[in-house]
């Protein structure tokens, strides 16, 4: 049989296995309507154009680090190209993340997404610095809290609860009066708010994983290993294995991870088919 | 996303004919009724009855006859709604007015706003606490809070929220 045979039936084994695991996904259920970037395969990266002061800096860092944590996308901070924050211009391809003084207007942050059909071409991040320079807002709890979520709004994701008053989830992507957790007026609000949590992992992996599609959307696309680029074409389609967490045997033996949330995980052995003499 | 022109310049002169202007003339020692507009950044004195709300003016003109206490503070620009508003303290709470040009102006506006309060097309907004819309006829209203006073009065004046929690 031939190599590319081979290969072929390798796949199709390997995403029966990890389409066996999606029913595992139903409880995820905080998608933001379908909405998604559209990429042609694996993992993305998806850039994010830093134009915030260097107050927001290391949270934006954070939110970048922690938002990678998921096996479907990877984000990278880059420079910034929209210009006056206060209008904070969209990029193709790309999400701006901008703070500045937007008025005592009622929002602490605002996500903007642009589709196209289902696919969301571009997005921006506004954080109001005319709450965030007040000493209740300025704390690195609250600004956490709006940078994660805000950043996850532009992959897709809605809130997992919008009630300031319960217990927190232990995610950005819930509203809460405390975000730090612990007790607050009262009331035990339980753990902090301030990173993503298994939940939304599996909720990107819900979208993102599920399917591909014919075009993308994302500038700066899928992710390739480093010195894989002779093999491009023989590549693709791994990333819905997730990422390659090892390689061994000149790249003929791999391991993939796909991480599915709250410690869940699907380990995927590729031992590639020897090249045809 | 436009700024649409504001059109609150003129409406104490628009909205107050010159036979009701000369009561009130005598009341409130000329201003308001002269011939030059009005600032409208300070909310109006009313009349004794509550005229049906249609815009800025016959709002605030609602919460004195209610004798609500009403206060204005100023401007406020929102980046997913298409005019400026204007910031006025009902029972000491902010309350944020935008006034469209038309109804049809307003309702195209408000189609766009999610029942929870939270996206307006495909704006996902952070509020301080829990939003509330209002609309009627030209005004599209939001209050954030949570004060059951000022959720009451607005709700008389305007009817229950369209969207929000």
């Amino acid at each position: 049989m031939s190599m590319a045979f081979h290969r072929r039936l390798l796949t199709a084994l390997l995403v029966a296995l990890s389409l066996a695991a999606f029913p595992a996904f139903s409880h995820a259920e905080h998608s933001w309507g379908n909405y998604h970037w559209a990429r042609t395969n694996g993992s993305f990266t998806l850039n994010l154009g830093d134009n915030v002061s260097a107050a927001w800096d290391g949270y934006l860092a954070t939110a970048s680090v922690d938002w990678s944590v998921s096996a479907v996308l990877d984000t990278t901070i880059v420079a910034g190209k929209a210009t006056k924050p206060k209008i904070c211009r969209p990029t193709s391809g790309r999400v701006e993340v901008c703070a500045t003084t937007y008025g005592n207007n009622g929002w602490l942050g605002v996500a903007s997404i642009w589709i196209s059909g289902s696919h969301i071409t571009q997005g921006t991040v506004k954080l109001n610095d005319s709450y965030f320079n007040t000493a209740k807002y300025n704390t690195p709890a609250w600004r956490n809290l709006v940078m994660c979520q805000e950043v996850g709004h532009t992959f897709g994701l809605d809130h997992q609860d919008e009630t300031f008053n319960d217990v927190n989830k232990g995610t950005c992507m819930d509203y809460t009066n405390a975000p730090a957790g612990g007790i607050y007026n009262g009331f035990d609000y339980g753990p902090t708010n301030e990173y993503p949590n298994a939940h939304d992992f599996e909720e990107l992996a819900t979208i993102y994983a599920s399917h591909f599609d014919s075009t993308t959307t994302v500038k700066q696309s899928v992710n390739s290993r480093p010195g894989a680029a002779n093999h491009e074409p023989e590549r693709l389609g791994t990333g819905q294995w997730g990422k390659l967490v090892r390689s061994t045997n000149h790249g003929r033996t791999e391991l993939y991870e796909l991480d599915l949330g709250r410690g869940r995980k699907v380990l995927t052995h590729v031992i590639w088919a020897e090249p045809e003499e | 996303m436009g700024l649409a022109p504001l059109a609150f310049e003129g409406y104490a002169v628009k909205h107050f004919p010159p036979l009701f202007c000369l009561p009130l003339v005598a009341a409130l020692a000329v201003t308001n009724c002269a011939a030059q507009p009005a600032d409208s950044n300070q909310p109006q004195q009313g009349s004794s009855r509550a005229r049906p709300v249609t815009d800025y003016v016959s709002l605030i003109d609602y919460f004195r006859a209610a004798e609500i206490k009403v206060q204005a503070e100023g401007k406020v620009e929102q980046p997913f709604l298409s005019v400026t508003g204007r910031v006025i303290k009902v029972h000491g709470e902010e309350v944020q007015v935008f006034q469209y040009s038309s109804a049809g102006a307003m309702e195209a506006q408000a189609a766009k706003i999610s029942p929870d309060g939270r996206t307006v097309e495909t704006s996902k907004i952070h509020w301080l606490g829990p939003p509330h819309f209002f609309k009627k006829e030209k005004l599209l209203v939001l209050y954030i809070g949570d004060e059951s006073k000022t959720l009451k009065a607005l709700e008389a004046a305007l009817g229950r929220q369209f969207a929000g929690q």
